[in-house]
């Protein structure tokens, strides 16, 4: 039997397999919870409509009212209900709002991970279930985001510091963020940026191959939170962060590889 | 039947996921991104975070604007400090807001200032009297 058919074979098993725990209905709740957050933030404040145009101006009514569709289908997907619909409207929406009003790389990684949560109730054909395959692809999603963008950040520009020097002296300089005097100084040589930028890098594409291998657990959490707590302290990125941190530590699993 | 359905729907959904972010990936080979020589553009699903070519800028008026009743001296006093930030990545797009935000001077005789970074690790300091 050739493996191609084995694959096959194992298909309609491995779409009916079932999660056992919670990690799944957890990670569907934490990571609409966040986003809603988010989303309720935006709607209240107008943050995307700033961030699109600094100077005043009337607010799209458009965005606003795909803002209020994405509060209201996070909403549903913390509390679980009619999750298939809800999720994928959640996925047009954002992929909407990231093509239509702001190309944000957070919204472009929502669209992605509400569509796939779309099914995490088991999508049109198997209400009221937990598919394994959607935390594995959850997963697998996790691992090609981090490869590509560690590969991606191996050019020049990233490898060689200056990224990091950038973003940093933006924030310490137009925002006096609050840097510890030792850690500003350090982050001001582009010396330092590139080491860190190297060592970035290569963390990523090492958490991407532990996730598509779904182990070692301790080495993945090791590295999420590395990862993102640099990246929130140090480049003011927090939602983004949030759920990438939380994804990797709801949905890999602790012991043996699922 | 609503097995061979739900494998079709299954195999479509797998598709779209992967003809979506592996075209993304071709996308920024043919924008001219090259490992190790070229950095990558902004490419929608190809995770490019943090990894294109930008400047950034702060940028300051002396006396302050006043923009919706409120006094400006700095671009961030209409930002919050965290996570949401108007950003550009070119420091000309900086310079072009920096003139804009002239129109809301309360002073004929107003400063414009930026001072922007580079990845080249450049600080360039630049300052103009308001047109």
């Amino acid at each position: 039997m050739s493996s191609a058919s084995t694959a096959l074979d194992r298909a309609p098993q491995w779409l009916d397999a079932q999660d056992t725990g919670n990690a799944l209905v957890t990670f569907r709740r934490v990571f609409a919870a966040i986003w809603v957050v988010y989303d309720v933030v935006d709607l209240a404040w107008g943050m995307t409509e700033r961030s699109r145009i600094w100077f005043p101006h009337d607010r799209s009514v458009e965005l606003l009212v795909l803002q209020a569709v994405l509060v209201v289908s996070g909403v549903m997907l913390v509390v679980g209900r009619f999750v298939w619909i809800f999720g994928m409207i959640a996925a047009l929406a954002r992929g909407v709002e990231a093509f239509e009003f702001f190309a944000l790389n957070d919204f472009f990684f929502a669209s992605v991970f509400y569509l796939i949560l779309a099914h995490s109730d088991g999508g049109p054909f198997q209400r009221g279930t937990r598919p394994t395959w959607v935390r594995h692809v959850l997963l697998a999603e996790l691992g090609w985001i981090y490869v590509t963008t560690g590969l991606l950040k191996l050019n020049p520009d990233w490898l060689d510091g200056g990224q990091l020097f950038v973003r940093s002296q933006y924030l310490w300089n137009g925002q006096n963020w609050p840097y510890p005097a030792i850690v500003e100084r350090a982050l001001s040589s582009v010396a330092v940026d590139a080491r860190l930028s190297q060592a970035g890098a290569a963390s990523e594409i090492a958490l991407g191959v532990v996730l598509f291998a779904r182990r070692p657990y301790w080495l993945a959490a090791a590295l999420v939170l590395g990862i993102h707590a640099f990246v929130a302290f140090v480049t003011n990125v927090w939602f983004f962060s949030a759920s990438m941190v939380v994804g990797v530590l709801i949905l890999l699993p602790r012991g043996r590889r699922a | 039947m609503q097995p061979r359905a739900r494998a079709i729907y299954f195999v479509t959904l797998l598709t779209v996921l992967v003809v979506v972010q592996v075209h993304a990936q071709f996308a920024q080979l043919d924008a001219g991104y090259r490992p190790l020589s070229h950095p990558p553009t902004r490419v929608p699903y190809s995770w490019d975070m943090f990894a294109i070519r930008l400047d950034r800028c702060v940028v300051g008026w002396d006396p302050p604007l006043e923009v919706e009743g409120a006094r400006v001296a700095r671009w961030h006093d209409r930002e919050p400090a965290i996570e949401f930030d108007t950003v550009f990545n070119d420091a000309d797009w900086y310079k072009a807001s920096a003139e804009r935000g002239c129109t809301y001077r309360t002073e004929a005789r107003t400063l414009a200032s930026l001072m922007c970074f580079s990845s080249d690790g450049g600080v360039h300091e630049l300052s103009f009297d308001c047109p």
